[in-house]
């Protein structure tokens, strides 16, 4: 682990490279999006954990405002350490599996408002077991599959036998159901509305089911970032996890309300007559399948190769970059990139304002 | 950061924490072992890039706990992580460009020896008001499989001329990157013919290095010129040994939603798609599908095999080095026992 802090006043010109940085008055402004957008809604924001992994953050939105007061986590360490930085109300949106985990969860319950996911019985089961055993009460929520083909029920039936059975147990607490989802490519507000309703409609289908079996359902978490304005206004949706909408990335670029937020400061460190070298490679940026960030505001740039601890640029006409020079790297994918690092650097009217570490950082139990 | 295993040692290693990174040790040992012996004989040494995996202890096998071999790195921030751990010989590959690394190569040197890798005249510039006596330099060659390195051969002479006649800094010989066995031939040739340049000016290269650090050992030596004095290399401690892995990540399965899937707890914050998707080894008819920032998605044909929640999935990196990046610690095996948690100091050392 890694341990650079700059000095609190430096200017930007005095960050060494590669560092991740926040521009805080585009996360603030992201921040303020969200607060506006939920102030009269009896739905909210429940912050996804997993982009950000920095409690203090986190808590920069809940005091901004339109969020329940809690956050979404997606590992039990993450969880964790999202406690331990004072936050109380926590959705794990995966299964926990394993009984180690299982007793961290049911422990973790007894210190805060501790909710998870399940999409079967013997999960259910061993959860309700552990946390018997220990003293403490964990709330579920039955995980739905809208459309990703991952986790999750794929019935509303199966919803139904899981409530019942969650409401039959002893040590578990039944809430409700959750549902994620995701558009591909580039999304216009139409498809974003037309897409996330179809989705989210879905997990209110498995939502009424259970209700018709008289069990209440007081949780629907749905939706994230693409469809943060869809999910309040489609009734019965009460939280909505988003997550990428802080920092953003180029991939969600479609989001014109949000900024671009979390980016890499590099340095040239070699070139040729067609070609630079800057000191930021795959390690410190992550490129899934070969995913390329960009150059913030060199739109003649265009990554060619990147190595461990370098990439080469090509550059589109007349070569006028010098070593030494430094540029901002935008993010192809966000939360890949945030797990690489140990601090973000919160940079004001190109100042050095605050530098938070990243606890939650390799947190992959 | 994350928190390493909450299991005791001597613990089975399927019951670990998921997912973790786990390495077999008496297998990382072998292929030490073989790596070296497969040198000996010639005027080459084997130079370790640690920076792949940034832990002493295995730098340490790799070196035989002498501190005084040379050992490669990627930047700056990696060195000074080996120097805090008692390593002497110091090769970065990045040059030093900026305030910030400049300084860090004045501490380094004050402790170390350092070889730093340079291409043009701006490098050596940030290295004009040093004087240091544990500092060298090494000169890059572009070859085809790689563009960055001093561009011409009119360059390459006044830099060395430069260096040998008006700083104080040792010139310690040429450097090469081959990123791909396909292009070792062409890097061979690009070295040696500048070399070949340098000495009909008068000058030699007391080393001459290629590095081959993303490629299997046995193809970068094959065919390896007796004028290369040193072949870096990173990948060799985890190579596969027959079918047996040396470095695996432990997953386990979380859901089974639908017959030939399962859904596991290891994503890319655990395991490195940038080069690749992993190859799941104790499952030979499954692969992974797809893999999103914390989870996996694995395929099987149902009616061949059957996968149930909680069942230990072990995934082979496609890249060691980009999985060791994402990991604080890792975990060396014995006779599938828990032997030691190791830190990886180095990660995280992008400066």
């Amino acid at each position: 682990m890694q341990t650079y802090r700059p000095n609190l006043g430096a200017t930007i010109d005095l960050i060494e490279t590669p560092s991740l940085l926040i521009d805080l008055e585009s996360m603030e402004s992201n921040f303020s999006v969200i607060a506006e957008t939920y102030s009269n809604t009896t739905c909210k924001m429940r912050q996804h954990a997993k982009n950000i992994k920095c409690p203090d953050i986190l808590w920069r939105q809940i005091e901004i405002g339109g969020t329940l007061n809690g956050v979404c986590t997606a590992k039990i360490s993450e969880a964790e350490v999202m406690v331990e930085g004072g936050i109380r109300d926590i959705l794990v949106t995966s299964e926990i599996v394993g009984e180690d985990k299982q007793k961290r969860l049911a422990y973790l319950a007894k210190r805060a408002d501790v909710k998870v996911c399940i999409d079967n019985k013997a999960n259910l089961n061993a959860l309700s077991f552990v946390a018997q055993e220990i003293g403490s009460e964990i709330g579920v929520l039955i995980e739905v599959d809208t459309s990703m083909g991952r986790a999750g029920i794929r019935t509303p039936e199966q919803g139904v036998e899981l409530a019942k059975l969650a409401e039959s147990l002893a040590s578990v607490k039944f809430l409700g159901v959750m549902s994620h989802q995701t558009v591909d490519g580039f999304a216009d507000k139409e498809t974003r509305f037309i897409e996330g309703k179809r989705y989210i409609d879905k997990c209110l289908e498995v939502k009424n089911a259970i209700e018709d079996h008289g069990i209440e359902v007081a949780i629907v978490s749905s939706g994230e970032t693409f469809s943060y304005d869809v999910a309040p206004q489609i009734e019965g949706v009460t939280e909505v996890e988003g997550g990428t909408y802080a920092l953003m990335s180029g991939p969600t670029k479609y989001m014109e309300e949000f900024s671009l937020a979390g980016k890499v400061l590099t340095t040239v460190i070699d070139m040729t007559e067609s070609e630079i070298v800057i000191d930021a490679g795959l390690r410190c940026l992550g490129g899934p399948l070969g995913s390329t960030p960009t150059i913030e505001g060199q739109d003649n740039l265009g990554f060619s190769e990147m190595q461990d601890s370098y990439s080469v640029l090509t550059v589109e006409g007349k070569n006028i970059f010098e070593i030494g020079q430094t540029m901002l790297i935008c993010t192809s994918q966000q939360d890949i990139l945030v797990n690489r690092w140990d601090n973000f650097i919160g940079v004001r009217d190109g100042v050095v304002e605050v530098v938070w570490d990243i606890p939650a950082r390799g947190c992959h139990h | 950061m994350e928190r390493p295993t909450s299991k005791p040692i001597g613990h089975h290693y399927l019951e670990l924490d998921t997912p973790t990174m786990v390495i077999n040790t008496d297998l990382l040992k072998s292929n030490i072992k073989n790596a070296q012996s497969s040198l000996n004989g010639t005027s080459c040494k084997l130079i370790p890039n640690v920076g792949t995996h940034g832990t002493a202890e295995i730098a340490r096998y790799q070196t035989n706990s002498d501190h005084d071999l040379p050992v490669f790195v990627d930047t700056f921030q990696q060195a000074q992580s080996f120097v805090n751990h008692g390593f002497k010989n110091i090769i970065i590959e990045s040059p030093p460009v900026g305030v910030g690394k400049v300084e860090s190569l004045h501490r380094l040197v004050s402790t170390a020896h350092i070889t730093v890798s340079l291409s043009s005249l701006a490098h050596l510039n940030f290295l004009k008001h040093l004087s240091m006596e544990n500092l060298s330099v090494l000169l890059r060659i572009p070859n085809k499989s790689d563009s960055v390195g001093i561009g011409t051969h009119q360059e390459l002479i006044e830099l060395v001329k430069l260096l040998v006649e008006h700083f104080k800094i040792y010139w310690k010989g040429l450097i090469t990157v081959s990123k791909g066995s396909d292009s070792l031939e062409e890097s061979f040739k690009g070295i040696l013919s500048a070399e070949g340049l340098l000495q009909s000016h008068s000058f030699t290269s007391n080393e001459l290095l290629i590095n081959t650090s993303n490629q299997p050992l046995s193809k970068a030596q094959s065919n390896l010129p007796p004028e290369i004095t040193g072949l870096i290399s990173g990948n060799y401690p985890f190579e596969v040994n027959g079918s047996v892995s040396t470095c695996s990540v432990v997953s386990t399965v979380m859901s089974t939603p639908e017959p030939g899937r399962a859904y596991i707890d290891c994503g890319q914050k655990a395991i490195s798609i940038d080069r690749g998707v992993p190859f799941v080894v104790n499952y030979e008819n499954a692969v992974i599908e797809k893999m999103s920032a914390e989870h996996g998605y694995l395929v099987f044909d149902a009616v061949e095999m059957n996968l149930k929640i909680g069942d230990k999935i072990l995934l082979r990196p496609a890249n060691y080095s980009d999985t060791f990046n994402l990991y604080d610690f890792v975990n060396l095996i014995k006779n599938d026992r828990l032997e030691s948690v190791i830190e990886t100091a180095a990660r995280g050392a992008f400066k």
